[in-house]
């Protein structure tokens, strides 16, 4: 399978990423695919990723030949094996004072709609790419635009218990 | 104003702290239909100001329950009932008015009354006529000792200066010391059957354990056991309904993860269905909170603390932004709940979910909620976050969640009170008990598990005992307290900073955190 390399800045460092281009994750509810890959199969790339694979594939996650799933989230293999998939969403911080209206136009010009505002601090907002757009090229975009004290791509991952 | 006087030879220093005056009402007015009149009568109630606030109270809920169960209330007092406590003088409503201490011990009442001991070779009638002479008036001879009595100071003179007037007169007696009113708590063990199996509070030495090896609870029990204190658990799931937490659980919410990433908050109230469970997040909520003295299992650091269920990323798939809106509803609830007040926020927050290894970076968002709660959070004053480290053998400093400087990283002790193996480094904060530790599990089941996963939450059990004594202080207040009084376990060498890289500050001490 094939990867490409991605980075993005969060919290002022570069974080570097390995997209599986040839690879998709959907919901098991959402799809009746033909072919679901198993965990070995994914873990065959990178063979410590086997058990993350495992434990999205236990919250209803499938992975799947990306040209069987063209709408299906990004995968993604980060440091130690960890496994992250894409979403459309960027969590931004936009810089300054302004009220919600303002940012909202200020982020729409740049082609983000807002989902949510986040209430435990001022100018958050939760904001949606446009369908068709990386979300991390997008994030990248943002963030070099000097309008915001940070874009970052929300990207799902396990989190267990300890 | 401050009294300084001798108790078995060594010096002792109370303050008066005549803003607040206790006053014994009458049993008419202590009945619930007339309470409402005491504001009137008396003054209004005197606040705890433990981080030192204009009166100086020192009155913890948990004493002021005792005091107010023995018929005490502390007032601001209205100008007639500042000078009857002065002179110990009548006030029409109460049975007695008294000035009001504050030492070392805590709070303490003043009376009329000392005890004095004489030379044993005095006669009764020389002793009453020293007793005399020193305006005192014999109330009762002490059988247990030669020559020592209660007496009552029989003039309106302040008692405190006639204990430190006496003890001025060298020779005259052998020794004068007032007789104080204050919370004197029996040392507490449980009654909860399950109690001798948590090692974690009172360690015996069984099971191959080292007598001690322990956070001391019980001890810490006398002082306080989180009264009127909010302590929130994080976790994917939490029988809400399990017998030995639900009278504990005052409120809290979930969030349901969706596939494009977002969450839909859901607030919750005890007795509603629906709630995410979990063994996990159960056994965690009772290491800091199961109820004591039910007849059910055993019970938490906090015991009696307001309990804050919260469950998010129910199949531990989900995003940091979830976590961080989870974080931010336990410190501020109307971040989500529009119904909500800030003051239904956690005092103390604990959370233990993380990735099994030591590589987590942290997204902006999810620090900003971190930094948000531990600095702004309970009112300004700030809020605890205790987390669980990774139970691998790895550096702290490569989890940026557990590395960050206002998350208070836990990792786990055994029954010998040594280290066992978890996450260690610079940034680790201390170590609590969490290898077969015993603790409420399933829907209404109990068992032993191991993980830094049960320490955290414990240690944000002894954080709520600590903001129950001292319910002002900020969250730099309680973290030093937490960090100075844990004890050098392991028989490692610690750095003059007090800490050793896989030990932190020690093994938490919950008895030495509340003095």
């Amino acid at each position: 399978m094939n990867t490409i390399e991605r980075t993005y800045r969060m919290r002022g460092t570069q974080v570097h990423l390995q997209e599986v281009v040839d690879l998709a994750a959907v919901r098991s509810a959402s799809t009746g695919r033909p072919r679901v890959l198993t965990a070995a199969a994914v873990g065959a790339i990178a063979p410590e990723a086997e058990s993350q694979v495992r434990a999205f594939e236990s919250a209803g996650w499938e992975f799947v030949p990306r040209h069987q799933a063209a709408d299906g989230a990004k995968v993604y293999l980060k440091s130690g094996g960890r496994v992250a998939l894409g979403t459309n969403r960027l969590t931004v911080r936009v810089a300054g004072e302004c009220s919600d209206k303002e940012a909202a136009e200020l982020l729409a010009c740049h082609g983000f709609a807002v989902v949510d505002r986040l209430k435990f601090a001022p100018n958050l907002f939760v904001v949606e790419v446009a369908s068709g757009r990386d979300a991390i090229e997008a994030a990248e975009r943002l963030a070099a635009s000097g309008e915001v004290e940070f874009a970052e791509p929300e990207l799902i991952e396990v989190i267990p218990r300890r | 104003m401050k009294y300084t006087f001798e108790l078995r030879g060594k010096a002792v220093t109370l303050a008066a702290i005549d803003p607040v005056t206790a006053v014994r009402p009458t049993a008419e007015l202590r009945s619930k239909a007339l309470r409402a009149k005491l504001t009137n009568c008396f003054g209004a109630a005197a606040q705890d100001d433990s981080s030192g606030g204009p009166a100086g109270l020192v009155l913890p809920a948990r004493n002021r329950k005792v005091f107010e169960r023995a018929g005490w209330v502390f007032v601001e007092p209205l100008r007639p009932v500042a000078a009857a406590a002065l002179t110990r003088g009548c006030l029409e409503g109460a049975e007695v008015v008294r000035r009001v201490y504050v030492g070392q011990g805590g709070t303490a009442i003043g009376t009329d009354r000392v005890a004095v001991q004489l030379e044993p070779d005095m006669s009764e009638t020389e002793v009453k006529r020293r007793l005399k002479a020193d305006r005192l008036k014999l109330v009762r001879r002490l059988g247990f000792a030669a020559n020592t009595y209660e007496a009552r100071v029989s003039d309106r003179r302040p008692e405190l200066e006639v204990v430190k007037e006496l003890q001025e007169k060298r020779g005259r007696y052998r020794f004068v010391e007032p007789v104080l009113i204050e919370v004197i708590g029996g040392r507490y063990t449980p009654s909860d059957p399950g109690f001798g199996n948590q090692w974690q509070h009172r360690n015996d030495g069984s099971n191959g354990g080292v007598v001690g090896a322990d956070i001391k609870s019980e001890l810490a029990w006398d002082l306080a056991r989180g009264t009127e204190v909010r302590l929130a658990v994080i976790d994917n799931g939490i029988h809400v309904n399990h017998r030995d937490l639900r009278a504990g659980i005052v409120g809290g919410g979930y969030f349901v993860s969706d596939a494009a990433g977002g969450a839909t908050f859901q607030g919750w109230q005890p007795g509603q269905a629906g709630f995410p469970v979990h063994w996990h997040g159960t056994f965690c909520l009772g290491m800091a909170g199961a109820r004591m003295d039910n007849n059910r299992g055993g019970c938490g650091s906090a015991p009696e603390a307001d309990l804050l269920a919260i469950a998010c990323l129910t199949d531990q798939v989900g995003t940091q932004l979830t976590l961080a809106r989870a974080i931010a509803y336990a410190a501020d609830p109307t971040t989500e709940d529009a119904q909500a007040t800030p003051a239904e926020g956690a005092h103390v927050i604990a959370c233990s979910l993380g990735p099994a290894d030591d590589d987590w970076v942290m997204t902006s968002v999810l620090e900003l909620a971190i930094r948000t709660a531990a600095l702004h959070g309970r009112a300004g004053l700030g809020i605890p976050i205790f987390w669980a480290n990774s139970n691998a053998h790895c550096d702290i400093k490569h989890d940026e969640v557990c590395s960050h400087p206002d998350v208070i990283a836990v990792s786990r002790s055994n029954r010998n009170d040594l280290e066992d193996g978890a996450a260690y480094g610079a940034k680790l904060e201390f170590l609590a008990p969490g290898v077969d530790v015993y603790s409420t599990s399933s829907a209404t089941g109990y068992r032993y598990r191991t993980g830094c996963s049960y320490a955290a939450p414990l240690a944000a059990g002894v954080a709520a005992l600590v903001l129950a004594r001292y319910p002002n202080w900020t969250r730099d207040q309680v973290r030093q307290r937490l960090r100075a009084s844990c004890d050098k376990v392991g028989g490692v060498p610690y750095d003059a900073q007090g800490r050793h890289i896989e030990y932190g500050y020690g093994r938490i001490n919950a008895s030495n955190a509340v003095q």
